[in-house]
Parts: C-alpha cells; structure tokens; sequence
C-alpha cells in the first residue's frame, strides 16, 4: 500500500464488517422494542404560539430542541405536543424514580444550561457539578416528585422537578428540584388559534425573501447541531455548526423557487407534496449578517440546496463547439445511437427481458461493477436477472447482476434504487432528467430581498443593511453562450466555460439551461452545476450578495459546469444553453 | 442507486411484502407491520450504528431511536418504496448525533500495554502487511463525522450520491471529505504504528 491508495483497500472494508458483524441474538431486542413502541402520534394542524413567542421545547423523536417555532399557515407537521410516552423507555426515568404516567411533560435540554431559558420563571440552577454543555432530561411531575417535600403541596402554577444530567450512564447526576414555577414553560401553552407572525421573526423571514403566506413555521434552535434530532426536516449536516440557526419551513416552494431559475412571466410554482417542504436555513446570530441556504426539497426530497463550499477547477478544456449565436446549431454530430451505450459483454436479451433501456442497463451493470472493483478488460460475460432478493437498507432491489470473469470465477452483486430522487438516477428509470443546479443568480437565494416592508422603528425593520448600488464606472463584462456543445467523457467532470467580469463583485444574473435533459446520449449522477468562483482566492463565496459584500472596482469570476458522469454514447456532447452570468 | 456486493447480503433475506401496503399498515399504527418493514434493515442498522458510535449499547439506542424516529415520522414518508433509504438516513444521523454526544472514542486497545502488542507493520511504514488492529485503534481516532462518513462509503458501499443523500450534504463535499477522512485515517494510522 502506497501513501496515495490511502485505505481504499480491503483492510478497511474487513475491520468495517468486522466490527458491524452482529448476531441475531443482538439484533433481538430491537425487534422487542419495535413490539413496544408509544401509540403513534398523528400528524396535527398548525399550531401557534402567542404573538410574543417565547422560547419553547419542541420533542423530536426521543431528542428535544430548544426552538422557537411560529407556525404560518396549514398543514404543519410539527412533533407537538411533547408526550411523555416518547419516554417509556427511557433508563433516566428511573434515576427519578419516575414513570410517564407521574409527568406531565418530560423533555430533554441539549445543554442543561439552557435550562433557565426553558423554564423562565424558575429559580435558577445553582451548584451544579455538572457540566453545563451536558444533556439533560426534565421530569416535570403532575404531583409531588421524587424529592420529599415534607407533606407540602404544591402551589398553583408550579410542579416539581427531576432532572438527569449527563450523557453518560455511569455518571448520571440526579436533581430534585420542589416547587418549580413552570408558567413559563411553553409546553404549557395551550392550543393556539391564529396570530400574526412574531415581529422579531420579521428581520429572520426577510432573509428569506420576505413575508410569505406560504410559510409553515420557523424554528429558531441555539446551535445548528441541534437540528440533528429534527424530524421534519433535513437540515444539511454541513451547516450543523455550534452557531445558531433559524430554519423557515415553507409549506410548498421556498419564495426563490424555482431553485436557480427567475420564475416564467405568468408562472406559477406547485405545491411540494406532503411531508416535503422547501427550507431556508439561516446560520448566525445577527440576521444581517447570517449565511443562508436554501434547501429545495423538490417533487422527490433530493436536496439541491447550494453547497456553501468552494470547487476547485482544473485547467479548462477546449469546447468541441461553440456559438454565440441565438439557436445555433449544436454541431454536425449526429445523435448516437442509445444501443451503442452497451459493452459487448452485457446480454443485451437481458437487458430487453427486464424492460431496461440500453442507457439504464448499463447503469445497472456499471454500479455493480465499479461495487466489486472489477476491471471491463476482465469481464467475459455479464448476465442481468430479475433481483431474487427482497429488500435491503440500501433500497428496492433493481437488478442482480452476474460477472463471469476470464479467470473463470463469478462475481455477483444486486444493484439497487435506494435514491429519493427515482426521477433523475439512470438506474430508476429509463429516462431521468437530469437536474440543474444554479445556486447563484435571481431567485436562488444569492440576492436578498430589499429592506423596506416595515416601517423604521418597528420591530424587524433592522434588515440587511442594502448594498451600495453598482459603481456606473466599474468595468463589467458578461458571459453570454448562447449554444456551446462539450465533447463527454466517463467521470467526474469540470467543464470551463470562461471568465465573467463583475462590476463591485456583484453578481445580478447566473443562469443556463439543457437543450435535452432527457437525453439519453449520456448519463449522470446528480445535477449538472453551474459554479462560479472568483479569481482572486482571498475574495468569499458567492453564497449571498451580503457575505460576499460589495467589492470596489471589478471582480472577475470563473464560470464552470461540475458534473458526474456515468455513460456516454459515441459523439455525445453536454448541449448547454442560454447561459448567461453577470 | 447502489450496487449491494453479496458478501454483503449473509443476513437471510426476507420476503418482501409491498412496502406500501406495510407503510400504510404501520401508519394506521400497526407495530407489527412496522416490525416487518423494518426487519430488513436492523442487522445492517445496528452493524453501522456500533461503527460510528464504537460501542454496542450507543449503537442499539441510535438504532432505538430511528425506529422511533421512523414510527412516530411515517406521515413525512412520501414513498413508500424509499422506506430503507430513508430508514437509513435516520439511523446515520441517530448514531451521529449520540457519537458526538459522546465524544472521539478511546479505543480499549489504546489502553493497553502497547508492549504487549508486537503487531504493526514491519517496516514501520505503510507498504507492508496492513495491521489490522493498528488500523482499528486509527478508526477510533477519527470523529464521528469521518466514522460515518466511511461507514457508508466501505461498509455499505454507498455510492457518492446517495452518500450525500444520507448526510444531507452535496455529492462534491462527500468526495472532499472522504478523501481528507482518509487521510485523517493514513495520519492516525502513521501515528499509531509509531506507538
């Protein structure tokens, strides 16, 4: 093994299987705790708190969020109210002494010192030995707790207490607290019945685009690695940061969709469907000075939000054609033939016996193959058969896929479609779509909406501060490809497209288009992506034109096409168009 | 999409039943249906779960949570076809999320008398026999993000797409950070043998 094979090796697969090897005996108790589930709580309407929104305790699962969450509009999908039967199970409960049925909220604190700010009006923990980062689980008794009270009963309004502090079994710390002054413990709260907004939400929303009826609610969470134990939404591991992070869930599309692209005049935007909902996420604490993702959950769940990180571009290569001109021809190659995609090897009678295109049998083969780390020069023969097995984590079984190699030997695997996103993965479907995505621009995110929806003075006018207006005398100079077509090869691909010139750094415009994203001349994994990145290394991200900033003078910026791709048939070329960045 | 290799299939494969019908059942609060969606998926849950957490207990309750997680969340699951993988998502991020509660492993090994272990590669360096036990104590030193982040790369051979899926992150920082977490595990490794 060499420095650069790393552990690409056998070595590292066998500890991995070694270690998650587990008996049947193992895996027994689980099947115990499924038969032992809590009743299934069922999805509820909205839910809103008052108009000065406290902060609240949200339930996620067996984890809790410290969030402030203001419904807008129907159909959330909130986990509300908090049930203490989620807890059941739960060893701390017995470090209480405690079951469900004695509370009447039981909750966790990511931190336990974000106790005081779950229960406002209590006395505030003092003494503690623990440490203040641990988690913690709140028992909040319906009478009186674990703790002797001494025959004193509770006073109206409050409740005792048992919290379990740490994270770690065997060092579990105990406190009875008597007498709490719960009332502002939002878990409390009763069903709300409609409210604006809050107003200190207004400067986060704007962020987001502004005010929009389609927002179902907003989750404020102390850090962003809080948003682990969400449920409800999916917030990209990469911005799970100690940092706080507000998360506006929208009903249907987020105010930019569609994602990357100015909405056609006259236009209207569908609908998410249920359970899939577009995101804003905000990591910051200062609403002005936050960094903004929008999450597009899109008709399958695929996030193809923007990545927040840089791309390193290779050299740029040669377009094969290019054209400036308005509907120009996309070169003399003439479209290949689909069948051409397969290798001799492959039973074609296979692939016709599945139902499978040429494109989509090639993915199948292709997958299994690069799984078993086999080499084409090897490969006698590849048979495809309806998949004899049934069902495995990694999704619904598509194909089994059989190598007879020159040595004589066989090798098996079973390609499967585990990907949400069934509609663009060449393995799912005879025809997918090949997804763009064009984080920068009108209507991605890029630019904010601007200041000015409420009055001076009010709560939520401290938007963004507006960026200064273009400098006239600064030197700009747009990329404009009307058609260019890309000779493809089989891989992971950069493709150049050339250099723009931004007046004050400023970007107003990155958008481009497919002449055929159903083509089935080539395939891909993932979405074709329009980067842009400044030539000068010390310049930020074209994550938001406030991060970025408005730069005096000129910035010029690389604009690249990233995509991954997985077949192509002779001739094929990446027809781009109407690509233009300013 | 994944290309599952057999050896990866030793657990007995059960009869499929119509996902949808099991999701549908589940949802009306049917435990035993759920038990039967979920059955496919717990040896190869918990298997990655231990992996990423580094310890049986962590690794049975991050897959305790994702049943929960998954139970109480059916109504959020548009296809039902899409159960394991989303099943899947759930688990990483469970075991995720108690790892990092818990903080980088200490490996037992590391605790013991590096004496008594002669093993490691002969020449000190990279280019002999692979020090299985070397390379496990190197494992223990990555984070939880690299432990996953592998686990789902060369345990489940997950292809970089769908990688990305279950992180929630972009395919490209999947092929960033899996590089640099193998080099995070060459580094651990070096230092290791150097123990």
């Amino acid at each position: 093994m060499t420095h650069d094979d790393n552990f690409d090796q056998p070595e590292l697969r066998e500890l991995l299987e070694e270690r998650a090897s587990v008996s049947d005996v193992e895996v027994e108790p689980l099947r115990r705790y499924v038969e032992q589930l809590p009743p299934r709580r069922r999805s509820r309407g909205r839910w809103i708190l008052a108009a000065a929104a406290g902060i609240v305790v949200v339930l996620a699962g067996l984890g809790a969020v410290a969030v402030l969450t203001v419904p807008w509009g129907s159909s959330g999908a909130a986990p509300w109210p908090p049930n203490p039967a989620y807890f059941a199970n739960d060893p701390r409960l017995a470090v209480c002494n405690a079951t469900v049925t004695d509370a009447v909220a039981i909750f966790e604190l990511v931190h336990v010192a974000d106790y005081a700010a779950q229960l406002p009006n209590a006395y505030p923990l003092t003494g503690l030995q623990a440490n203040p980062s641990d988690p913690a689980l709140v028992i909040v008794f319906k009478g009186p707790g674990s703790v002797d009270r001494g025959g004193e009963t509770a006073a109206p309004g409050t409740h005792d207490l048992c919290l379990v502090v740490g994270a770690d079994a065997a060092h579990w710390q105990q406190i009875g607290i008597v007498a709490v002054d719960t009332t502002g413990l939002a878990a409390f709260k009763p069903e709300p019945t409609g409210t604006p907004l809050a107003a200190d939400l207004l400067p986060w929303v704007q962020q987001c685009g502004g005010v929009s009826a389609g927002i179902n609610r907003v989750l404020q969470l102390p850090h962003g690695t809080d948003a682990m134990t969400l449920n409800s939404v999916q917030v990209p591991i990469s911005l799970m940061t100690a940092d706080p992070m507000t998360i506006v869930v929208y009903d249907g599309a987020h105010p930019f969709a569609p994602l990357g692209t100015p909405p056609a005049p006259g236009a209207t935007v569908a609908p998410r469907d249920p359970g899939y909902q577009d995101l804003c996420i905000l990591v910051g604490s200062d609403p002005a000075k936050v960094k903004r993702t929008i999450v597009e959950s899109g008709p399958a769940g695929q996030i193809t939000g923007p990545s927040g990180e840089p791309v390193t571009l290779p050299a740029p290569p040669t377009p094969v054609v290019a054209s400036t001109a308005p509907d120009a021809p996309s070169g003399s190659i003439p479209p290949a033939s689909p069948s051409s995609v397969l290798r001799p090897q492959i039973s074609a009678a296979d692939c016709a016996a599945l139902g499978f295109s040429d494109n989509r049998c090639l993915a199948v083969v292709e997958q299994a193959r690069q799984t078993n780390s086999l080499d084409w020069s090897q490969i006698v023969t590849v048979h495809l058969a309806k998949p004899a097995t049934g069902a495995w984590l990694g999704g619904a079984p598509v194909a089994d896929v059989t190598f007879t190699m020159a040595d004589g030997t066989t090798a098996k695997a079973t390609t499967t479609c585990l990907t949400a996103n069934q509609g663009s993965d060449p393995v799912c479907t005879d025809r997918p779509e090949i997804q763009l995505s064009m984080p920068y621009g009108p209507g991605s995110g890029y630019n904010d909406v601007p200041c000015g929806s409420v009055p001076a003075g009010e709560p939520g006018a401290s938007c963004a501060t507006p960026l200064p207006t273009v400098d006239p005398a600064a030197t700009s100079v747009p990329l404009r490809i009307a058609s260019v077509d890309y000779g493809l090869t089989v891989g992971s691909q950069v493709i150049y497209l050339g250099q723009a010139t931004l007046p004050n750094g400023i970007l107003s415009d990155a958008h481009f288009s497919l002449a055929d994203r159903m083509t089935q001349a080539f395939g891909v994994t993932g979405p074709v992506q329009l980067v842009i990145t400044s030539t000068d290394p010390s310049r930020p991200a074209f994550d938001n034109a406030f991060s970025h900033g408005w730069h005096p003078g000129s910035e010029v910026v690389s604009v690249s096409l990233v995509l991954d791709v997985t077949s192509v048939t002779p001739g094929a070329t990446l027809q781009v168009r109407d690509l233009v960045v300013r | 999409m994944e290309a599952t290799p057999v050896t990866m299939t030793a657990d007995p494969a059960p009869v499929l039943e119509p996902s949808a019908r099991l999701v549908a059942a589940a949802r009306a609060g049917d435990r035993a249906a759920f038990g039967r969606l979920v059955e496919p998926c717990l040896s190869a849950a918990l298997g990655a779960s231990i992996v990423i957490t580094g310890s049986h207990a962590d690794g049975a309750d991050a897959v305790q949570d994702a049943l929960l997680a998954a139970w109480q969340g059916l109504d959020g699951l548009r296809d039902p076809a899409v159960f394991p993988a989303w099943f899947r998502t759930l688990t990483i991020r469970a075991a995720l999320r108690i790892a990092k509660r818990r903080g980088r492993l200490v490996s037992i090994d590391l605790l013991a008398d590096p004496a008594a272990d002669p093993g490691g590669p002969a020449d000190g360096g990279l280019d002999g026999a692979l020090d299985r036990r070397l390379l496990g104590r190197a494992f223990d030193r990555l984070d939880a993000d690299d432990r996953a982040l592998l686990t789902l790369r060369y345990l489940w051979d997950l292809p970089v797409a769908e990688t990305a899926d279950a992180l929630g992150t972009p395919t490209g920082t999947v092929k960033s950070r899996t590089h640099a977490a193998l080099g995070r595990l060459r580094a651990a490794f070096d230092a290791e043998a150097r123990r």
